[in-house]
């Protein structure tokens, strides 16, 4: 039986060009709340360099009043990861965002169980005892 | 507030949504108060969405600001995904008709239909060119299935999907659009499940992000020349893995390998049994080589003889026909008088068509 009609070609990110992972970050901060400060601080005084360095990704800024301030960065298989920057500096703000940005979808537990996701099973093949050389007396 | 509204779109923008609320508790808020004027001095398009519906003064607010907003403004999201793809068209009205599909009326621009057409040959031509040289001894029937499948819904729309185009498409979902054989598609066996990304691709969306795809690739034809094509299906479609030996169906590999034999001129095939474990077991083990006068062609594994040796002819059978070239020149990378004098074509396949 053939599988033309369901067979797809898999995804070699970076292979021919890159993707970038990262398609939106979005913030939301309280204009009133002090744990919002530092986070109004970086929008003012950071978030513009950054989103010229990265045109790549959407940024949304949204107030969310009474609330704790945070980042949500949404990636390419649909999945987000969201970090309340409540109480921070810019400057780790700045570091939050990065990681935020520097991230895949890809789950930290999944990440860390296999650190090596590959097409290729193994680079010497897998052992046979047909092909090993026979015990010589 | 309103002369936000009528904040003038420049060329450059920024890829940054701002929403405010229109009447915000604190009137000189934090954000209307420093960034705004910010953004307003690099004269950036700032996107308006209020998200209180409580105050009725907002309502009518909110309906006056429908009436002025302008038909066909590139969303942010739409300048994200051209920086992220390197597109860089002259005109960015160019983007946006490509990403417009017939059933979005919402606009001035014209659908994507022509980009669509020129862009689906386009990607056929460099696809079926690439195939062509790569497994020079191919069956024809394979080749095409090649390209159908590259070329196919399937991987276009998983494509579009893996780089975002879902939120930057604009169509509409009007059934009369589309043909009811897209249900028919929907179903899909468990069995290949494994080998979609997501199961929802043979849906609408699922279309109109395939359209789109060629779509772009017929744009940059259009406005950056082939080869700013080719680039683009080089690097994202082709790049994509396939394992074609999958696609290999072959019923009597034994009675197949003997004519290729024959038609090559070489000794017929004979398979000699190389190695073996618990033939009168529950679970014995085979392993068979086909041979053409003392040269391996190759070898299969088996719990019966049968099965070993079916298993073995048609690698020998795949070993064939599925030979890869890795250096090879494409004649559409010929584009100068000293790369013509320097080109050898391949030797043109001499399989015959099944």
């Amino acid at each position: 039986m053939t599988l033309t009609k369901t067979l797809i070609p898999k995804a070699k990110n970076g292979v021919g060009a890159f993707v970038f992972s990262c398609r939106k970050i979005e913030f939301n901060y309280c204009e009133r709340s002090g744990s919002s400060y530092g986070m109004i601080k970086y929008l003012q005084n950071h978030l513009i360099p950054f989103a010229k360095i990265n045109p790549q990704i959407e940024i949304v800024v949204t107030p969310r009043p009474s609330k704790h301030p945070i980042v949500t960065g949404t990636y390419m298989n649909l999945k987000q990861k969201q970090i309340c920057v409540k109480n921070k500096n810019p400057d780790e703000i700045a570091e939050i965002v990065q990681l935020i940005r520097d991230n895949t979808g890809v789950s930290t537990k999944k990440r860390f169980k296999k650190p090596v996701i590959s097409t290729t099973k193994s680079i010497r093949g897998i052992w046979s005892p047909f092909h090993t050389r026979p015990h010589l007396i | 507030m309103r002369d936000i509204c009528k904040t003038k779109c420049t060329f450059h923008h920024y890829n940054i949504l701002v929403n405010f609320s229109m009447f915000s508790l604190v009137k000189n808020s934090i954000i209307n108060r420093n960034i705004l004027p910010l953004l307003l001095r690099r004269s950036c398009f700032v996107t308006i969405r209020s998200f209180s519906n409580t105050n009725t003064l907002y309502i009518e607010e909110k309906n006056k600001i429908i009436h002025e907003d302008k038909k066909d403004v590139i969303s942010p999201a739409l300048y994200a995904f051209a920086a992220r793809m390197r597109l860089d068209f002259s005109d960015p009205k160019i983007l946006l008709q490509a990403v417009t599909h017939k059933s979005f009326t919402n606009t001035n621009l014209p659908p994507n239909k022509r980009f669509k057409e020129l862009g689906e040959r386009a990607i056929e031509l460099y696809i079926t060119e690439y195939f062509h040289m790569k497994f020079p001894l191919l069956h024809t029937n394979y080749l095409e299935k090649i390209v159908n499948i590259y070329n196919g819904i399937g991987t276009l729309s998983t494509f579009g999907s893996e780089i975002g185009l879902k939120y930057v498409v604009r169509w509409n979902e009007s059934t009369d659009l589309f043909s009811s054989s897209v249900e028919d598609q929907s179903e899909s066996t468990d069995e290949n499940e494994y080998l979609y990304e997501s199961r929802k691709i043979f849906n609408k969306i699922g279309h109109v992000m395939a359209q789109t795809v060629q779509a772009i690739v017929g744009a940059l034809y259009l406005d950056k020349g082939p080869n700013s094509a080719q680039k683009f299906v080089k690097d994202y479609l082709l790049s994509r893995d396939l394992d074609i030996q999958q696609l290999y169906d072959v019923k009597t590999p034994k009675k197949d390998l003997s004519a290729l034999m024959r038609r090559l001129g070489r000794e017929p095939p004979i398979s000699r049994l190389l190695f073996e474990a618990g033939r009168l077991t529950k679970e014995p083990i085979f392993v068979i080589g086909v041979y053409s006068d003392t040269e391996k062609l190759a070898e299969g594994f088996g719990s019966s003889l049968k099965m070993a040796e079916f298993r073995a002819t048609r690698n020998a059978l795949l070993n064939y026909y599925f030979k890869e070239i890795k250096d090879f020149t494409l004649p559409s990378a010929i584009d100068t008088r000293q790369k013509q004098m320097s080109y050898i074509p391949t030797k043109v396949c001499d399989t015959p068509a099944s």
